[in-house]
């Protein structure tokens, strides 16, 4: 899953507000809980999206990955390519391939496994539960 | 070729194929502490995993033992079944530590003849924990050897597999067994014998003098009256199930013959025990073992078994020391029931059909009952159907495209229910993301580079207001309440921010337009199921309408509703409390708004999940037929949707083979 998607996750417990952006949690028994996959630069498709996410949350998950982003940036900044390229690096590159995504209201946690996150209505489990 | 060990240290650059196997072996190494929690250590201890040495994975221990053996004396080889590796210990250091360095990246050739590389790592010592039950089910008994060699020929040499026409099915396909039914017709629709219809002939003589003997030794208490032949090629097998308590009476028994085979009897608990059924065996299912256990034949090649007591029926052991692979061969059985006439009394009522009061699942009341139907008829059946549903939703439909094309680069676009993942990759300019209740429809995705999660189209994960677009197709015609269908709608307009799309598909009662039949009724009537009708070819016809459906040619578009005697409960478009679900008869135009679409699945079951049918029943048909949930919707009624919910505005809203279809935007 990569940083650009978590920047628009949030928990969906019924009764939870104020649960974004989640905490990413890595597995750390895992060696590859985290990939660096190549992605095409495509100089205009960053720029748009860049418009679209949080900055400040993509600028504190960076970090958490070891990138360190301009805290905020102007729009001399969107021409700069260095600048882009981290962006395209944060956003595009990283894939987090092993952790959960934990709401920082509620606490419940969301795994992600090889990549795939899931996020299932809990009660659910219970009806089967009962079903049986 | 020489192992690496990780921690060494060297002066030079390693060439690429000694870089290739570290990774490789580093991979093993790590793959086997996530999945099994086996713990690999740097240090050269008296134990070693082999991995890519198991039985799970076609490696036998007369093919590993000997290769084992040469670097020094094993004092042990464990085998655990249905793992890719196994545990050997040397007698000392040395020995395992010689092992170490020649076998690793050792090329040796499994039971299919296939190669396969072991990766070897030292280990404190062999753990993992897996208990076996050491006891039959209840009611299961084996006897051995019941006919003799000359006997079991002149039975397989009786039967007569070419002259059903019914099979025609299993004989395209070799994916699934064969069947013959004799007495009653067993129907895998439901499961179940029709009473009221004998098959002409009854049991054949044979197999009179058969039964007459063991009723008189006492090896079964009653004459049955219906049989059924199933043949099994290697590979073949059959879903877990209980045999429906209404059909049949107690006592089940099935005769063995051509080949042995390990059969898995399953407790509702989770208890799981294999039992070998030897050649010339008669397996008798009573009681506890009949009414409340599942049975089933893994779809395998190979058998796990005990080396020891090879051919011997009963329980395969736990003890790993002693399992070995048996290949399969070409196996028949026979299967002696007798049919109930009455309805079931048994003391398991949970699982029983004749106790249990709603198993024709009705039109939902609640959003209860409503959340319980979608899971036993939509998820459920997706996550069964995956790899086939998916290979037949291949082509893109172009009014789709269009409107993913048409979007700005860099918007971010929500496909709320995408399936195989089949719009995700459409425009290299959006960002788009999937979301699926099935995970593995969603498994698909991923394996094609696409963002996709698991989640539910009521309750997605995604901040509001951060889409650009969103599409939904043909997705909330399976929620099973009009205020589901809102809700999953308010969700997707929640999405999107102010100005944003969204483009939704529902299938349409009408399938008859315009005097125009639909891609779906115009099918081959012949394929009945084969290919689903959402298929479409490049060449859309393009007979739909772009702006609101006028009222006036309302009467000539949708098909009359025809009172239909097999359908009960009333088949009209109104909701009737109480009301039995009626099945769709797939490529004829809907009678009712709710109702259960079949879907013949068709060939292999989608690689190592093997879900468990919903419910105690389960399917044992060769190609078994799941329902789908679906409402489909009438002209006009996805735009009343769409206006229950505020600040939306209808943009377009048109038909689209056999579709109704709106694009709206948030304001």
């Amino acid at each position: 899953m990569r940083l650009l998607t978590h920047n628009f996750l949030k928990c969906n417990e019924e009764n939870c507000t104020g649960g974004y952006p989640l905490q990413i949690k890595l597995d750390d028994t895992s060696s590859e809980n985290v990939k660096i996959l190549e992605q095409d630069f495509n100089k205009e498709f960053v720029k748009n999206v860049l418009s679209k996410v949080d900055y400040d949350v993509l600028y504190n998950t960076a970090k958490q990955f070891g990138i360190s982003l301009l805290f905020s940036y102007t729009s001399q900044h969107l021409e700069d390519e260095g600048f882009l390229n981290s962006i395209h690096h944060a956003l595009f590159k990283i894939h987090i391939m092993e952790g959960s995504l934990i709401c920082p209201q509620c606490h419940v946690s969301f795994p992600i496994k090889d990549g795939t996150l899931i996020y299932i209505y809990i009660y659910i489990y219970i009806y089967i539960y009962i079903y049986f | 070729m020489f192992a690496m060990d990780s921690n060494h240290q060297s002066n030079y650059k390693l060439s690429k194929t000694e870089k290739k196997f570290l990774r490789k072996q580093i991979k093993a190494r790590h793959t086997l502490l996530r999945h099994e929690g086996i713990e690999t250590v740097s240090y050269a201890t008296q134990s070693l995993v082999v991995a890519n040495g198991g039985l799970g994975n076609g490696v036998s221990r007369n093919q590993l033992l000997p290769v084992l053996e040469k670097c020094g004396l094993v004092d042990a080889l464990l085998m655990p079944p249905n793992k890719p590796y196994s545990f050997a210990r040397y007698k000392t250091t040395e020995e395992s530590k010689r092992a170490y360095v020649t076998l690793n990246g050792k090329e040796v050739v499994d039971d299919l003849g296939q190669k396969i590389i072991l990766y070897l790592n030292f280990v404190e010592k062999a753990q993992w924990k897996e208990l076996r039950p050491q006891a039959l089910p209840p009611g299961l008994m084996v006897v051995e050897e019941i006919i003799s060699s000359e006997e079991e020929k002149m039975l397989l040499e009786s039967v007569d597999w070419t002259e059903d026409t019914d099979n025609q099915n299993s004989q395209k396909s070799l994916k699934h067994r064969r069947v013959k039914h004799f007495g009653y017709e067993f129907h895998y629709e439901n499961n179940n014998v029709d009473k009221d219809k004998p098959l002409p002939g009854g049991l054949p003589d044979i197999c009179d003098s058969f039964l007459e003997k063991w009723l008189r030794e006492g090896y079964i208490k009653h004459k049955p009256d219906q049989m059924t032949i199933n043949q099994y090629e290697p590979g073949q097998g059959i879903p877990a199930h209980i045999d429906t308590h209404s059909a049949f009476e107690d006592e089940i028994v099935s005769l063995s013959l051509g080949s042995e085979i390990v059969m898995d009897f399953k407790h509702p608990d989770g208890i799981a025990v294999p039992v070998m059924l030897p050649r010339r065996s008669l397996l008798v299912i009573t009681g506890e073992s009949r009414y409340l256990w599942t049975h089933g034949i893994t779809c395998r090649k190979f058998d796990t078994v005990q080396a020891s007591e090879s051919h011997k029926s009963g329980i395969i052991t736990s003890d790993v020391g002693d399992l070995t692979l048996s290949k399969r061969g070409l196996r028949t059985s026979f299967t002696f029931r007798k049919v109930r006439q009455t309805p079931c009394n048994c003391s398991y009522p949970l699982v029983c059909d004749s106790q249990r009061k709603e198993t024709p699942p009705s039109f939902p009341e609640s959003d209860k009952e409503a959340s319980r139907l979608e899971q036993e008829y939509v998820h459920q059946v997706y996550e069964e159907i995956a790899g086939h549903f998916s290979s037949t939703r291949h082509t893109p439909w172009p009014h789709i495209v269009e409107f993913l094309k048409a979007l700005p680069s860099g918007s971010i676009v929500a496909d709320i229910g995408c399936g195989n993942g089949k719009y995700l990759g459409i425009n290299k300019e959006l960002y788009m993301v999937g979301c699926d209740r099935s995970q593995n429809l969603v498994d698909i995705c991923r394996e094609r580079q696409f963002q996709a999660f698991v989640c539910d189209a009521l309750a997605v994960p995604v901040r509001s207001g951060s889409c650009d677009a969103c599409i939904s197709i043909a997705v909330i015609h399976h929620f099973a309440t009009a205020e589901r269908r809102v809700a999953a709608l308010q969700e997707i307009v929640r999405l999107l921010r102010p100005g944003g799309k969204a483009l939704i598909y529902v299938w349409a009662m009408e399938q008859e337009y315009n005097k125009q039949k639909s891609k779906y009724l115009r099918g081959n009537r012949n394929s009945q199921g084969k290919k689903e009708e959402m298929n479409s070819d490049t060449s859309v016809q393009r007979s739909l309408v772009e702006q609101m459906p006028d009222m006036g040619s309302r009467d000539s578009a949708s098909s009359v509703p025809r009172i239909n005697d097999s359908q009960e409960g009333g088949c009209n478009s109104r909701q009737v409390s109480n009301s039995k679900l009626p099945i769709h008869v797939n490529r004829t135009s809907f009678y009712s708004q709710d109702v259960l679409v079949p879907w013949h699945l068709k060939g292999n079951p989608d690689k190592g999940k093997p879900v468990e049918p919903f419910g105690p029943v389960g399917s044992q048909d060769p190609s078994p037929v799941f329902h789908r949930y679906y409402h489909v919707f009438r002209e006009g009624e996805l735009e009343a949707v769409c206006r229950t919910v505020s600040d939306v505005r209808i943009l377009q809203s048109y038909y689209d083979q056999g579709n109704w279809c709106v694009i709206l935007q948030k304001a």
